[in-house]
């Protein structure tokens, strides 16, 4: 950041000369130019644009920004913003690649999975352009730290992928008078704008995250993640373009005079929904009159706030389950032995993924019956002496098993279970070459 | 149980648009504007986005008719965004009404746009409907 710093206070100086002195001398000696020689040639076709020229080169090099999320939003972000030459960009992220982001997430190789995505983009974006100063973050943005973490930036960019961090850098971007530009993407669809801070042209104050979104819905498909609901690549780049978009806008004062959000739908006509926001909200809890969040962020409950999908845990599933009521991988795969060996009939093993995913992989000899149609009439399910429901990691064939026990009689003498962490411990525990998707 | 769908795009999106947008490419021209309405009654297109098609029927795109006017305390008024919702309640919404409505209104977190403008600059639920008017509803989406 020194760096930069410091030749920022050289380039203006430098150009103050010129303009007190013959221009074609001044230009002649390297001190005066505000970019290096090779950067007009890497910058060259975007400086030629009217009305971005070297001033609004300069803008970007002296720029500081900070992108949360080196995820699938990220990526497109930080690719554009460092090809642009944005001076300073600080990536924070505390998540680890894995070998299922790489088909969005295209700053990361192969090669570096495993290795913290703020560190790999880092190394990505010095690849493509070394004159830009990268600040990797390996860590998680927190109530408690995120203020001084993010107070020398500009701007925010939000490519996070919940709503704990969401509302935090929208509070964060209030508490610093900065824009914030968030943007979302999941399944087939996306959004995305410019919240908070000031329009240059009006002076007028942009709605924050919260004026837009004062609370978060539980249960609407749209605040699912991508490892449960799926993502297109090509969602989140078109996202994240628009998003990089907005920054160089902001950057060089060519922001949108009234504040926009934009949806995205791949399947939309047309392809992108533009619609003109509403001005800040007086009821606004972090930026109206009587706002109650303060720079003290540690004492809002954003956890109880964003409370809504149940946090899974990727060995037992989000609940433990009765006595009985749960069996372990090694435990069914003994069963279907027996059951194979034997002419019985009175077993069924049920897989409640949805249909889709039962194509990708599925254990020999289960029936495939997606959990909205289990839960809709569990009485029409076949029957057996034994039940067995299985799922990806174990939580939706614990509703299966209970849907259907409440619609058993104790005098049927059903059994009724389902495996403790799914297909997962399935592949963990009894099938190494099951795939794990 | 299994169906495999030759249709990469519908087959996969869980957010709408299964398949009427995908399906039919010539509505990527629209014919010129034809009277749709009588007298009577006006013509209402309905969108949701964000997951919030779930909640009704899982369509994303509704065209409605409603009546021009309501009839209140013995006179004629304007059909507004308040006889909108209240319709919606009763005859579109298939889950329970707390997870769309709240009062009059929606709940908090859905985005009611009318004519790609957020309500609360045209009136919100006084908003009076006119023939052809497009309204649409969003939540907001947290994936990255």
């Amino acid at each position: 950041m020194n760096r930069v710093e410091v030749e920022m206070s050289k380039s203006s100086a430098a150009t103050d000369k010129i303009m007190g002195q013959d221009t074609l001398q001044a230009e002649a000696s390297s001190s005066a130019r505000p970019l290096e020689l090779d950067e007009y040639v890497r910058y060259g076709r975007q400086m030629i644009m009217p009305g971005f020229g070297l001033p609004g080169q300069v803008e970007l090099k002296n720029a500081k920004v900070a992108v949360v999320g080196a995820g699938g939003l990220g990526c497109p972000v930080l690719q554009y913003l460092a090809g642009a030459g944005v001076g300073t960009i600080a990536i924070v992220d505390h998540d680890t690649v894995s070998l299922s982001n790489l088909h969005r997430q295209i700053l990361h190789t192969t090669d570096r999975v495993d290795m913290n995505k703020a560190e790999s983009a880092c190394i990505a974006l010095k690849a493509l352009n070394p004159r830009i100063n990268v600040v990797p973050h390996p860590m998680a943005i927190t109530p408690s730290t995120a203020l001084s973490t993010l107070a020398p930036y500009s701007i925010l960019v939000d490519c996070t992928d919940r709503p704990l961090t969401r509302y935090l850098l929208s509070d964060i971007s209030v508490r610093l008078s900065i824009p914030l530009v968030s943007g979302a993407a999941i399944s087939s669809a996306g959004q995305w704008a410019v919240y908070g801070g000031t329009i240059r042209s009006s002076g007028k104050r942009r709605a924050c995250y919260r004026c837009i979104w004062p609370s978060v819905l539980p249960n609407s498909g749209g605040n699912g993640n991508c490892e449960e609901q799926g993502v297109w690549g090509v969602v989140t780049g078109l996202v994240g373009t628009g998003m990089a978009g907005e920054v160089i806008k902001l950057l060089v004062g060519k922001e949108d005079s009234e504040p926009l959000l934009h949806l995205h739908h791949l399947c939309s006509n047309p392809l992108i929904r533009t619609i003109r926001m509403k001005p800040p909200s007086a009821k606004c809890i972090a930026c109206g009159p009587n706002a109650t969040i303060t720079d003290d962020l540690d004492v809002f409950g954003y956890e109880s706030f964003c409370a809504g999908g149940p946090v899974t845990n990727d060995q037992t599933g989000s609940v433990t389950g009765g006595e009985g009521e749960r069996l372990i991988a090694k435990d069914l795969s003994e069963i279907l032995d027996l059951k194979s060996a034997s002419s019985e009939d009175d077993f069924v093993l049920i897989d409640t993924r949805p249909s889709i995913e039962f194509g990708i992989c599925s254990v020999p000899g289960s029936t495939n019956i997606p959990l909205p149609e289990i839960l809709k009439d569990p009485s029409s399910l076949p029957r057996a002496t034994e039940t067995i429901f299985i799922c990806r990691r174990g939580n939706d064939s614990q509703f299966a098993a209970e849907a259907l026990r409440r619609v058993v009689a104790e005098a049927d003498k059903v059994r009724v279970r389902d495996v403790r962490g799914g297909l997962l411990a399935w592949n963990r525990e009894v099938d190494h070459d099951f795939p794990i998707y | 149980m299994t169906t495999v769908s030759d249709d990469i795009v519908t087959s996969s999106n869980g957010l709408g648009y299964t398949s009427a947008s995908a399906a039919h490419p010539e509505s990527l021209v629209k014919p010129p504007a034809a009277p749709t309405a009588g007298e009577d009654t006006i013509e209402i297109h309905l969108e949701f986005g964000g997951g919030l098609h779930l909640l009704f029927s899982s369509q994303p795109r509704h065209t409605i008719r409603l009546p021009r006017f309501v009839t209140e305390s013995n006179t004629p008024q304007p059909t507004t965004m308040r006889h909108l919702v209240k319709w919606m309640k009763e005859n579109l919404l298939s889950e329970r009404e707390e997870m769309f409505g709240d009062g009059d209104g929606v709940r908090p977190g859905i985005l009611v746009l009318v004519n790609d403008a957020d309500w609360e600059l045209e009136g919100e639920l006084e908003y009076e409907l006119r023939d052809r008017d497009e309204i649409v509803f969003i939540s907001t989406l947290h994936g990255g």
